[in-house]
């Protein structure tokens, strides 16, 4: 990975000087990466419930499931990943010896193991879905700890065939349409913000399922990750994104009073539709949650709270995310609140909007 | 001082229990949040052989914020700079309370065995990386051999 090592000090993922506070030291890798950059996982993988649960019903064989494929293409997280297959064995032994207390409940879980590799082949390598789209997903950057919020929008999810575009503007009259367009449409993204160019930006994918972004000649400006990619009213090149990025379309005018004078701050991810469906993972989250509440003689066998490393038993008060982590909400308090109804999950990165409509499936 | 939170003492614990092989980290008694930390470089890296000592402390709201950790040992890295400083993702933007001291210090590891001049912190390395990265590594192994290892020596 090293070796390609992407261009140009104009790289907004690049500091130029000692930075006091680093926008990202994030990405270190910027080079358009072979394998659509999925930063999620970030080595978390070997943290979050998700390995703890498998290695109880997957005793003998390693994890070579989709840890490896989730893998970000940041060198240093990469090879962390590595390290971490070791860790996660040792762990894994732990896990098995304890789990044999329990095994009523493996075995019935184990009936449906196989079904993950089918969900798992959905979607290849790339991230593209079975349709041959790549998806895009931006939701609002909400921080209540800050005054500065940005205009508050509904999640947006695109999805494009390689080589498309679709544009980023100023919502109109005329592009009306857009603003109602359905989830998974490949209409523009408009914004109800006066600081947003009717043509401000776009997005590219290239046939990796790697994405793009460019200025295209704003007025007020396109930031990726806190950088500002072309002075006002010039075309900047396309920029490399990764999974996480942040891109900010203007700058708040009159400070931002008033709605329609914010700036618009997401966060962007990348091809990640496949977990947005219900995998076999929520399933069995959702089953070992319902045991924890009937059966309170066996020991639970689900993972402790990543945040207070204590066991999760019953009677606590919990808060599952829609990726199906659980915390005790006591320690995970702080991070919903402060960017309510928008959920960043600690353990797998995903975000997640908390307002979503109950009844929306089935 | 207030008492120190639950889990920073499981976290000390299993530190102790379930070491991560080629990295300690041991707290001082009068401050349980200040650990002395080394960390040995990745064996297909130009730090192979070294053993670089580090400090870690870990902030009032951790672990909501990250720990802070600086290299004390000197390091020709394009990601750490003259005062040890070190420039990683995870110890800043992507900080995240499901990480923990073991799995920071791990990825300063990985981090030593996958420089990366483009995204630099210590701009003269990463020039120089990026000029000759021949040269370059071999200056990472001199000065591993003149300020890792002679602390091993003595």
């Amino acid at each position: 990975m090293l070796q390609n090592l992407g261009p140009s000090s104009s790289n907004p993922h690049s500091h130029s000087s000692p930075p006091t506070s680093t926008p990202t030291g994030t990405s270190p890798a910027q080079p358009p990466p072979p394998i659509g950059g999925r930063r999620s996982s970030f080595g978390l993988n070997f943290l979050s419930n998700f390995n703890a649960m498998r290695s109880n019903h997957q005793p003998a064989s390693p994890p070579t499931d989709n840890t490896h494929s989730f893998m970000s293409n940041s060198p240093t997280i990469a090879n962390l990943n590595n390290y971490a297959m070791s860790t996660t064995l040792h762990d894994e032994a732990v896990a098995n010896a304890q789990s044999s207390t329990t095994n009523s409940d493996s075995d019935n879980l184990q009936l449906s193991e196989p079904e993950t590799d089918l969900l798992e082949s959905e979607e290849d390598r790339n991230g593209m879905d079975k349709d041959g789209f790549f998806s895009v997903r931006l939701t609002p950057l909400i921080d209540h700890s800050s005054s500065a919020s940005g205009l508050y929008f509904s999640p947006v999810i695109r999805k494009i065939k390689p080589e498309a575009n679709i544009s980023i503007g100023r919502y109109t009259e005329k592009n009306k349409a857009a603003a109602h367009a359905p989830q998974g449409s490949s209409a523009p993204i408009v914004f109800k913000s006066k600081v947003v160019s009717r043509s401000h930006a776009l997005f590219q994918c290239n046939e990796d399922g790697q994405w793009f972004l460019k200025d295209c000649k704003s007025s007020s400006g396109t930031f990726l990750n806190h950088i500002r990619l072309s002075p006002a009213s010039q075309e900047s090149s396309l920029m490399p994104l990764v999974d996480g990025d942040i891109v900010q379309l203007g700058m708040d005018y009159r400070g931002g009073a008033e709605e329609v004078y914010r700036c618009v701050k997401m966060r962007c991810e990348f091809n990640k539709s496949w977990q947005r469906k219900v995998n076999q993972f929520n399933l069995e989250i959702h089953k070992k949650l319902k045991n924890l509440q009937i059966n309170t003689e066996e020991p639970s066998d689900l993972a402790e709270c990543a945040i207070c490393l204590n066991k999760i038993e019953p009677c606590q008060a919990l808060f599952i995310s829609p990726c199906s982590h659980a915390w005790h909400y006591k320690c995970i308090r702080p991070i919903i609140i402060k960017s309510y109804p928008q959920f960043y999950c600690p353990n797998c990165r995903t975000m997640c909007d908390l307002e979503t409509d109950l009844d929306e499936d089935e | 001082m207030a008492a120190l939170p639950k889990r920073i003492i499981k976290e000390t614990e299993r530190l102790v229990s379930d070491p991560v092989p080629g990295i300690t980290a041991t707290p001082l008694e009068e401050n349980l949040r200040y650990f002395e930390v080394t960390i040995d470089g990745p064996s297909s890296s130009p730090y192979a052989g070294g053993v670089f000592q580090l400090e870690l402390y870990l902030p009032d709201d951790y672990p909501m914020c990250a720990p802070k950790v600086r290299f004390l040992t000197k390091i020709y890295h394009p990601n750490i700079d003259k005062l040890g400083r070190i420039c990683l993702d995870v110890l800043k933007d992507n900080w995240s309370p499901a990480l923990q001291i073991r799995t920071i210090l791990l990825s300063i590891q990985a981090l030593l065995g996958a420089p990366n001049p483009d995204d630099p912190l210590a701009n003269d390395v990463a020039e120089d990386w990026k000029k000759d990265e021949k040269k370059a590594i071999e200056v990472a192994k001199e000065w591993t051999v003149r300020f890792a290892k002679a602390k091993l020596e003595e």
